[in-house]
C-alpha cells in the first residue's frame, strides 16, 4: 500500500505543532463564520482566502482543511437553534433538528449533528486517501475533450439539478460565463469585456468575485432583511447535555447511510451537498414511517443524522474530485480551487506526482481537522444550545 | 466571534464588509479591485434577492475558461472537426449520464410538485 506510507509522510508534515495550529485556526474560523446565517463553507473559505497570503502554500492549505470541514460542522449550528441554516446544505438537518431544539433537547440534536460530521467526514476522506492515487492515474489520461465533456456536465448539472429552476439557473451560469471572460484571452491575446479599462486586462480575481458575490452581497442582503424575522419564543434546554446510548444506538445507522449517500456524491458535479442531503432525509423519514413510533415531524434523532453525515460525505469526496480531476462540484471547492491557483499549484491528476508532499499533508490535515471540530463542538454542544436563553430580538 | 449573538445583528454585518474590503485591498492594492467588488457585491445582493443561485456563477466563472481552452485544444487537434468531442469512449459515457442526471432531475421535479412532500 503505497498510498498509506504517503499518507504517513503527509501526517508526519500535518502533526507538525505549527501545522496543528493551522488546523486548528482554520477549524475555529471556518465554524465562526458557519454559524452565522446565510455564511456556509464557502464564504469561510473566500473570506479567509486573503488572509492566508501571507503563509505558506502547506500551511494555508492545511489551514483551509480546518475552515473547508469547520464551515459544515458550523452551518447546522444555527440551523438547529434558530432554524436559520448556515448554508443550504444544512438545511434537511434543520428541519427535524430544530424540532428538536424546541422539544428541549438541543443539546443532543447539536451531538447528534457533530458526530455525524465527524463520521461522514471521516468515511470519505479515508475514500479520498485511499482512491485517489488510484483515479489520478486513470485521469491522466484524459484529454482536452474528456476534460470538457467534464466541464460541460458540471456546468448543465449546477443548473439544472440543483437549482430550483433550470431557468435561474442557466441565467447563473451565463453571468458566471460573462465574468470569466473579462480580460486578455491567453490563447490568442484577443482583449474581451474590459470596457477599455486597463485594469481588467488580468481578468477580475476569483477572490475579489468570491468574495463580493458571496461575502458583500449575504452582507447587504442580511442588512435588507433586518427587523423582518419574526418569532420570538424561548425554548427551554432540558435533559442531559450528551446523547444517551439508546440515541446513540438510534443513530448509529443513520449516520452510515447519510454517509453512503454522500460519498458518491461528492464526485458528480452537482453543485453541492443539497441533493444528498436531501436523498438521506428523506430516506430516513420513509423508514421511520413504518417504525413502531414514528419520530419524524417531532424532532427524530435520525433526521439530523443521516442529513448531517450526507452533507459531509459529499465535501469529502468532493475534496478529492478536486485534488484528482481539478474539477470543482461545489461551490465551496470551486473557491478552493481558486486557492490552489493562487500559490500557483493547480490541482488535477498531474497533482500527485508534482506536489505529492503537500497534497498528502492536505488530507492527512483533513483528518485531523475532523477529530479537531469533534473536540471542538461536543463539549460545546451544550454551551452553543444556552443561546436558545436568549430573546430572538438580540440575535 | 462565539458571543456575537448577544449583540445586534448590525455587527457581524459591519464587521464582515470591512473584512472584506480589507482583505481585497491587502491581497492586491488595487482600488479598482474594492470597486469591483462593491459592484459584485450589489449583483449578489440582486442575485439573492431573485433568488437566483449563486454556486453555478462560481462554478462557471472557474470552470469556463478551463472548459474553453479545452475546447479549443480539441477543435484545433481535430482541425475543426466537432466529432473529436464525442470519439473517445470516455465522452460518450460523461455525456450519458449528463442525459440520464437530466432526464431523473425532471422526472423528480414533476413527481415532488404532484405530491408536494416535505
Amino acid at each position: 500500500m503505497e498510498a498509506l506510507s504517503d499518507l504517513a509522510g503527509g501526517f508526519s508534515t500535518a502533526l507538525s505543532p505549527i501545522n496543528i495550529l493551522w488546523v486548528f485556526l482554520g477549524a475555529v474560523l471556518g465554524t465562526a463564520v458557519g454559524v452565522l446565517p446565510g455564511l456556509g463553507s464557502a464564504m469561510a473559505v473566500a473570506l479567509l482566502l486573503p488572509v492566508t497570503f501571507a503563509l505558506d502554500p502547506t500551511g494555508a492549505l492545511i489551514m483551509f482543511a480546518g475552515v473547508y470541514y469547520g464551515g459544515l460542522f458550523g452551518d447546522s449550528i444555527t440551523g438547529i437553534l434558530l432554524n436559520t441554516p448556515g448554508n443550504s446544505s444544512a438545511i434537511a438537518t434543520t428541519i427535524e433538528g430544530h424540532k428538536m431544539a424546541l422539544d428541549g433537547r438541543a443539546s443532543q440534536a447539536l451531538a447528534t449533528s457533530a458526530i455525524g460530521a465527524f463520521t461522514g467526514g471521516l468515511i470519505a476522506t479515508t475514500v479520498v486517501a485511499l482512491g485517489a492515487p488510484l483515479f489520478a492515474s486513470l485521469a491522466s489520461a484524459f484529454g482536452p475533450a474528456e476534460f470538457f465533456a467534464l466541464t460541460a456536465f458540471a456546468f448543465v448539472a449546477t443548473a439544472f439539478v440543483v437549482a430550483d429552476s433550470a431557468l435561474k439557473g442557466l441565467v447563473a451560469l451565463v453571468i458566471g460565463f460573462t465574468i470569466g471572460v473579462i480580460g486578455i484571452d491567453t490563447q490568442t491575446g484577443t482583449v474581451r469585456y474590459t470596457l477599455g479599462i486597463p485594469q481588467l486586462f488580468d481578468g477580475i480575481g476569483v477572490v475579489v468575485i468570491t468574495v463580493g458575490l458571496l461575502a458583500l452581497g449575504e452582507v447587504l442582503f442580511v442588512a435588507s432583511r433586518r427587523g423582518y424575522a419574526g418569532g420570538d419564543q424561548l425554548v427551554s434546554v432540558k435533559g442531559r447535555p450528551f446523547l444517551s446510548r439508546a440515541e446513540f444506538r438510534d443513530a448509529l445507522p443513520a449516520w452510515l447511510r447519510g454517509t453512503a449517500f454522500g460519498v458518491p456524491f461528492g464526485v458528480i458535479p452537482v453543485g453541492g451537498s443539497e441533493v444528498p442531503t436531501f436523498l438521506s432525509y428523506g430516506t430516513e423519514r420513509r423508514l421511520d414511517a413504518r417504525r413502531e413510533k414514528p419520530m419524524f415531524g417531532r424532532g427524530a434523532i435520525r433526521g439530523v443524522a443521516g442529513p448531517e453525515a450526507a452533507g459531509n460525505a459529499t465535501a469529502g469526496t468532493a475534496m478529492g474530485a478536486l485534488l484528482v480531476l481539478g474539477l470543482p462540484t461545489s461551490a465551496t471547492a470551486a473557491v478552493l480551487l481558486s486557492a490552489f491557483q493562487q500559490f500557483g499549484i493547480p490541482p488535477g491528476p498531474l497533482l500527485f506526482e508534482r506536489a505529492g508532499g503537500l497534497v498528502w499533508a492536505l488530507i492527512a490535515s483533513l483528518f485531523v481537522g475532523l477529530f479537531v471540530l469533534l473536540v471542538l463542538n461536543l463539549p460545546f454542544a451544550p454551551l452553543w444550545a444556552k443561546l436558545l436563553l436568549i430573546p430572538r430580538p438580540y440575535l | 466571534m462565539g458571543e456575537a449573538p448577544a449583540h445586534p445583528q448590525a455587527v457581524p454585518v459591519a464587521g464582515i464588509s470591512v473584512f472584506a474590503g480589507l482583505g481585497i485591498y491587502a491581497s492586491t492594492g488595487s482600488t479598482v479591485d474594492l470597486w469591483l467588488l462593491l459592484l459584485l457585491g450589489l449583483l449578489g445582493f440582486l442575485m439573492r434577492r431573485h433568488e437566483v443561485p449563486l454556486a453555478p456563477v462560481l462554478i462557471a466563472v472557474i470552470l469556463g475558461p478551463i472548459a474553453e481552452t479545452n475546447l479549443r485544444n480539441t477543435l484545433a487537434i481535430s482541425q475543426g472537426d466537432l466529432g473529436a468531442l464525442v470519439a473517445s469512449p470516455t465522452t460518450v459515457v460523461i455525456y450519458a449520464l449528463l442525459a440520464v442526471a437530466v432526464v431523473l432531475a425532471v422526472v423528480g421535479k414533476v413527481r415532488s410538485s404532484r405530491s408536494a412532500d416535505v
